[in-house]
């Protein structure tokens, strides 16, 4: 047994490319850069989609809009400003010129700009949608992780099932009748939250940010419970055992972390189907979003209005998974990788 | 079939199933039954409560809520499958046709991106564009939830198929020349069909919450039509003097939706359940004995059980392991052979569904005394053992920098603080021979080479100077010029250290260079222990057949091969595990054999062997 | 029966190129096996994906027999396809879960032109041969172990009647018991089929036991290519020395003497300049530093039955010369 144990020696191709600091930043620059000429793609499919929303329209809008005993003058008027009158090339050289201005148009209803509009409600929406995201998060890590650790083993079969069917049924009670039993129980019988609008400051916020979130929160935390199991099997998990890590050690180095990865990497779509959501609980709530202005407006068919909110909206929620994908890299260093 | 019954077995499953049977028979014979009643008004009855006839009350026009949400159960259930179906299939068809698109990369991940996108998009939002485009109706809605589902489920089987191509029974499918549809057919659909399935179930279920929520908002069908939505949009609006008729149909909605997506989900789920895990009985532990410091471990008779759907089995049945302080073991045997349970009973690194027993397991004492409390036994036992796993990549926290996962054990456990198990990282970093180790702490396990990312792996095992290092299969994975230098740099810690290690692995001549004692493992039992220096000449037949099976560089005449499987650990045969394949195989063999001494330090357990000794000491006997 | 004349494989690697695969030559004789060894990360699996078709050659061609096997398209790629199988290295992931064996071995034999009665006689007789049994025909891959697996696949690979098989580490999932079985039955099918065998495998030992020629890769090249007891007993290349200096063995070798490699395999994507293994090689510049010629150039295969690619080669470098940089 020639074993021989040589000199240590210097590893010559391992430190690759000096220190590991500035390849970081190089890095990070590369990634940031991708990610922001991805951004600025979608921005400008989202701008040509909604343009041809009108486009898209069966028909003849403006007729479609006035009925059928609109007077020619009313009828040209509505062609005009539906920017209809002109060709189609110009007619979008014209909306993505107004877009970048932030000029979205003026409503048809109301003669106000939209842009001003959506100036003026975007604030709230914002709020009631981050907030919402907040308690998704919170609730659906907690509730999530800490159900994933007790049922990890498969011995608390009461609680597994518990979990299974209350998050099941949770995450299949519509937005709506939430938000209305929530009115029903907490406005009126016990009369501790207001019913509607946006006036009492926090209080007004807390039964719109409960019912949006409770759906996403029962489904993101279906999800986190799995991943919890998903990062308990993996050898990493051992390695931490191995060091006779507490319990709690061990979860909160080595499994949270890699649970909040997945849980973000959902984060986009639970924002989705939270935004969704939004839409609706405004309505019920009066609260004065972009949600009750869209649900309005397409009522009326007001499409500058529809235009111009559904075109902020998914800027916003490209915005946020962009912002999402930033985290996920300053938490999972692999991402930064090139072509991943 | 049998399995998808099982599926079904649990209460919440059946409540699911009872559940969806009686609405489909509610969406079938609610016209016939109550047409007449959710219909027709009679406002002399308007807005009445509950009632037996009338569970939910009745609505502002007189007619029968609980008859209007039975009758609108087929119309709502119908839009909610079309929406479902049709985006499941769409998507699917979208979903492969990306995936196929494999000659074209930049084709493909513009796709991609496009798909991830729109997924991000709100599934409502997409729906109410549609409506605003479409008119609202009730088919405009069923349209554009459609088309909202349509990302996720094409994203869906985008990465599902993808991952089907490139496994290898597809490429052994174009090797054979087929042709490309007959490829997807044959070989890509049928292994993704379940997932589909499962996922146009879901997708029904989103439906049905996302038609009704138009139809609240008045974006979907139109009066006089109605369905699910616009009854519970009706009862929202008097929902503080009459809840029932909110209440009902909202049940309705929950109450289905619920179970089509739990059902889905334990179709799901199936493929990959885990393991339905009894309690077992309590385990045995290593005492701490203070006395002979020569001995690092000492176990007699380890058996270790799982619980498992199948009954218990026994993978590990009484071995017995006496480690020596600075000496090398290695236990040697195929897969099934209970080496590395062994291995992981010692490190007590089971799962909780394992049950450890021994006759006698003790292990050297800290100088403190015995471990009182649970938190002071961990302190204990991360001093007296290490452990290397075989891969390297996966035992490594992937975001945690090697340093801080390198130190961990230490500073939990000796209280250092960051900077001094910075600096003990380093240390012992430069004694696994890593270059620059100073750098290297910083890095993450991807930035590391698979030789080094084991020396790492290597150093964590051995941060605190461990009595005992259990090294399983720690080279299996490396090349061989990595592997040869992991075995110098294992002896050489052994040597420079006194560490004890058990090294585990397949492989007879890794464990004859490493080792100074050997065990060969079979079966759950230990069926030879020599000295390493006589692996060339084992005694049991298992092990003379296992090295004449294995090819060498000199190997030029035929291999030896071993007839049959290594058996499975849920059925060994009562007697010697090796019987069924053994040359030499006789009666006897059905019953237990143990270990005995044919030499100095070898043993092994064969009814031959022991005929030897039993011949000698007759000779020996007269003389 | 299968040539590859100075093939380069490509591939992307983030915003760059990396060539896994650099100018190769390789012959695999008619009814002979030759040996392809290598560390992880050598190209020696990208030239097995090359030359069944499963990557696209960037430079250089593909033969078999007389056909140029990376020139065929369309429908002539896909019956030449036939004539060329392999055996892949998972036998988890080489069959498809939802066919039966029967079918999955009676569709290879069905494409040589075989009617539907003929390929499941052929099928029975291959379950037969392996030794499998007859009632392998109807049960599913899942109901068998990996050596049985192994040999499901095999007998798939010979069902389509091919010319050439690329066996790509097929025991290297294996128990070595297990292994030993599936080795014996390739080689003794091979001589009754007479078909030609491109073994690749990152086990000397196996390599050994199988082939009659063997090259060795490193870094996408091949370094050292010769009749297996020539580069068994007297390797050329530094390289083939240290890897097989590296292998263990029971009892120890004779003469093993070591010589010592600086550091892992380097990333295939940032290969060291001149030859590739100077990084790394006991012989050359790192330890000899007048010998600038191993990091400057890149050496070329030597002509001849045992040709190597190196500036320093063993047979010339005296023993002592080896053993004092020891």
């Amino acid at each position: 047994m020639s074993v021989a144990v040589g000199e240590p020696r210097v590893s010559v191709g391992d430190v690759r490319a000096g220190a590991p600091r500035a390849v970081g930043l190089r890095r990070w620059a590369r990634f940031i850069a991708r990610r922001a000429a991805s951004l600025l793609v979608i921005a400008f499919i989202l701008i040509v989609a909604t343009f041809f929303l009108v486009r898209l329209i069966p028909g003849d809008p403006a007729a479609r809009l006035l009925g059928d005993t609109a007077t020619p003058d009313a009828y040209e008027m509505v062609r005009e400003r539906l920017g209809l009158d002109e060709p189609v090339l110009s007619q979008l050289v014209n909306y993505v010129g107004g877009v970048v201005r932030f000029d979205l148009g003026t409503s048809l209803v109301s003669d106000f700009s939209v842009a001003q509009l959506i100036g003026e409600r975007l604030g709230r929406s914002m709020l009631l949608a981050g907030a919402g995201t907040a308690l998704v998060l919170l609730t659906a890590m907690v509730g999530g992780v800490t159900v994933g650790v007790m049922t990890v083993t498969g011995r608390r079969r009461g609680l597994d099932n518990s979990f299974t069917v209350s998050t099941g049924l949770l995450g299949s009670v519509p937005e709506y009748v939430l938000a209305t039993v929530l009115v029903l129980v907490f406005g009126i019988w016990l009369g501790w939250l207001p019913v509607a609008g946006a006036d009492a400051g926090l209080r007004s916020l807390i039964l719109p940010a409960v019912a949006v979130a409770v759906r996403p929160a029962a489904t993101l935390a279906r999800i986190v419970r799995l991943e919890t199991f998903e990062a308990f099997s993996q050898d990493f998990v051992r390695t931490g055992r191995s060091k006779r890590l507490p319990t709690i050690v061990l979860v909160a180095r080595h499994v949270v972390p890699n649970v909040l990865t997945s849980a973000l990497t959902m984060g986009g779509v639970i924002l989705g189907s939270l935004l969704g959501g939004a839409v609706v609980v405004e309505t019920v709530f009066a609260w004065p979003g972009l949600g009750t202005a869209l649900i309005t407006a397409v009522r009326a068919s007001d499409y500058p209005t529809i235009q111009g909110i559904v075109l902020v909206l998914g800027i916003a929620v490209v915005l946020l998974n962009t912002i999402i994908d930033l985290v996920l890299a300053a938490l999972d260093p692999r991402r930064l990788q090139d072509g991943v | 079939m049998r399995n998808l019954l099982g599926t079904f077995r649990s209460v919440p499953s059946i409540a699911a199933l009872i559940v969806l049977v009686l609405i489909l028979f509610a969406a079938i014979f609610g016209e016939p039954l109550f047409g007449d009643a959710a219909r027709n008004p009679d406002v002399l009855n308007a807005e009445l409560g509950p009632s037996l006839a009338q569970p939910f009350g009745t609505d502002q026009l007189g007619r029968d809520v609980f008859a209007r949400t039975v009758v609108s159960a087929g119309p709502t259930l119908l839009r909610a499958l079309l929406s479902g179906l049709g985006a499941a299939a769409v998507g699917t068809v979208l979903g492969v046709a990306i995936s196929l698109q494999r000659g074209r990369p930049r084709l493909q991940s513009l796709a991609q991106r496009v798909l991830e996108t729109s997924l991000a998009f709100p599934a409502l939002l997409t729906a109410i564009f549609v409506t605003a485009v479409l008119g609202s109706s009730g088919s405009a809605a069923t349209i554009g939830i459609g088309l909202a589902l349509i990302p996720g489920l094409a994203r869906l089987a985008q990465s599902m198929s993808a991952s089907i191509v490139e496994r290898d029974f597809v490429r052994a499918a174009e090797q054979l020349g087929l042709r490309r549809p007959k490829i997807l057919f044959r070989e890509v659909v049928p292994n993704l069909a379940e997932t589909m399935v499962t996922a146009a179930a879901s997708a029904t279920a989103l439906a049905l919450i996302a038609v009704s929520a138009l139809s609240f908002l008045q974006l979907g069908v139109q009066a006089p039509d109605f369905d699910w939505g616009t009854v519970l949009a009706a009862g929202l609006s008097r929902i503080y003097s009459a809840p029932w008729a909110a209440l009902g149909p909202a049940a309705f909605i929950t109450v289905t939706g619920a179970s089509i997506a739990y059902l889905a989900d334990a179709i799901g789920r199936r493929a990959n359940r885990r393991a339905v895990i009894a309690a077992t009985g309590p385990s045995a532990r290593p005492e701490a004995v203070t006395g002979d410091d020569d001995i690092v471990l000492d176990v007699r008779g380890l058996s270790v059980s799982f619980a498992t759907p199948m009954g218990e089995v026994t993978p590990v049945r009484g071995v017995d392991l006496t480690v020596r302080r600075g000496e090398i073991v290695g236990i040697v045997g195929e897969s099934g052979s209970g080496k590395s349970v062994t291995s992981m009973a010692i490190a007590e690194l089971l799962p909780p569904n394992a049950r450890v027993r021994a006759d006698r397991w003790t292990m050297v004492a800290p100088a403190e005394g015995e471990p009182a409390d649970a938190a002071s036994r961990r302190r204990w036992m991360a001093q007296r053992i290490g452990v290397v796993f075989q891969d390297a990549m996966t035992s490594l926290n992937p975001a945690m920098r090697v340093g801080r996962q390198i130190s961990e054990s230490a500073r939990v456990h000796r209280g250092l603080g960051r900077s001094e198990a910075q600096a003990l990282a380093v240390e012992r970093l430069g004694e696994v021979r890593v270059a620059a180790p100073e750098l290297r702490v910083g890095q993450f396990p991807h930035e590391f080479s698979g030789g080094m990312r084991q020396r790492v792996v290597i150093a964590t095992g051995m941060i605190n100077h461990p009595d005992l290092l259990i090294a399983d299969e720690p080279t299996t994975a490396l090349d061989v010029t990595v592997q040869d230098e992991v075995l110098a740099l294992l002896r050489h810690l052994n040597r420079q250290d006194g560490s004890s290690i058990v090294f585990i692995s397949h492989d007879l001549a890794v464990v004859s260079e490493l080792c100074d004692r050997v065990l060969v493992m079979y079966g759950g039992t230990i069926v030879e222990e020599l000295p390493a220096d006589q692996l060339a000449e084992p005694q049991h037949p298992y092990t003379r057949a296992l090295l004449a099976a294995s090819p060498t560089l000199d190997t030029v005449q035929h291999l030896a091969a071993i007839p049959g499987n290594p058996p499975d650990p849920a059925m060994y045969p009562p007697g010697c595990p090796f019987a069924p394949r053994c040359p030499h195989v006789s009666d006897r063999c059905a019953e237990p054999v143990s270990l005995v001494s044919v030499g100095t330090g070898h043993r092994v357990a064969c009814v031959l062997a022991a005929d030897d000794r039993a011949d000698s000491s007759d000779v020996e006997v007269p003389a | 029966m299968l040539r590859l004349d100075d093939v380069t494989v490509r591939f992307r690697a983030g915003r760059g190129w990396f060539d896994a695969v650099r100018g190769v030559d390789l012959e695999v004789p008619p009814g002979g096996t030759l040996g392809l060894v290598g560390e992880s990360g050598s190209g020696k699996s990208t030239v097995a994906k090359a030359a069944a078709g499963f990557v696209p050659v960037t430079a250089g061609r593909v033969f078999l027999g007389d056909m140029e096997l990376s020139a065929q398209r369309g429908r002539a790629l896909r019956s030449a396809r036939r004539r060329l199988q392999v055996v892949f290295q998972d036998p988890y992931a080489s069959l498809n879960p939802r066919r039966s064996v029967g079918e999955i071995i009676t569709q290879a034999a069905s494409t040589t032109g075989r009617t539907r009665v003929e390929s499941e006689r052929r099928t029975h007789e291959l379950l037969d041969r392996t030794g499998l049994g007859a009632r392998a025909f109807h049960r599913y891959p899942h109901e068998f172990s990996g050596g049985q697996r192994q040999r499901i696949a095999i007998a798939r690979a010979l069902a389509a009647d091919p010319e050439v098989i690329i066996a790509d580490e097929p025991t290297s999932a294996l128990d070595v018991s297990v292994q030993a079985a599936v080795l014996e039955l390739l080689r003794e099918l091979q001589e009754e089929t007479g078909v030609s065998m491109l073994f690749i495998s990152h086990n000397l030992a196996v390599v050994r036991a199988v082939a009659q020629r063997v090259a060795v890769m490193y870094l996408g090249r091949i370094v050292e290519i010769g009749p297996s007891d020539q580069v068994f007993s007297s390797p050329e290349h530094p390289y083939t020395r240290t890897l097989l200096d590296a292998v263990p063995e029971i009892g120890g070798r004779p003469g093993r003497t070591r010589l010592a490699l600086g550091d892992d395999i380097p990333d295939p994507r940032f290969r060291p300049s001149g030859c590739s293994f100077h990084t790394r090689c006991p012989v050359g510049v790192r330890c000899d530093p007048e010998r600038t010629v191993c990091s400057d150039e890149e050496p070329t295969l030597t002509l001849g039955d045992h040709m190597v690619a190196c500036h320093f080669p063993l047979s010339v470098t005296s023993r002592s010369a080896v053993n004092g940089i020891e």
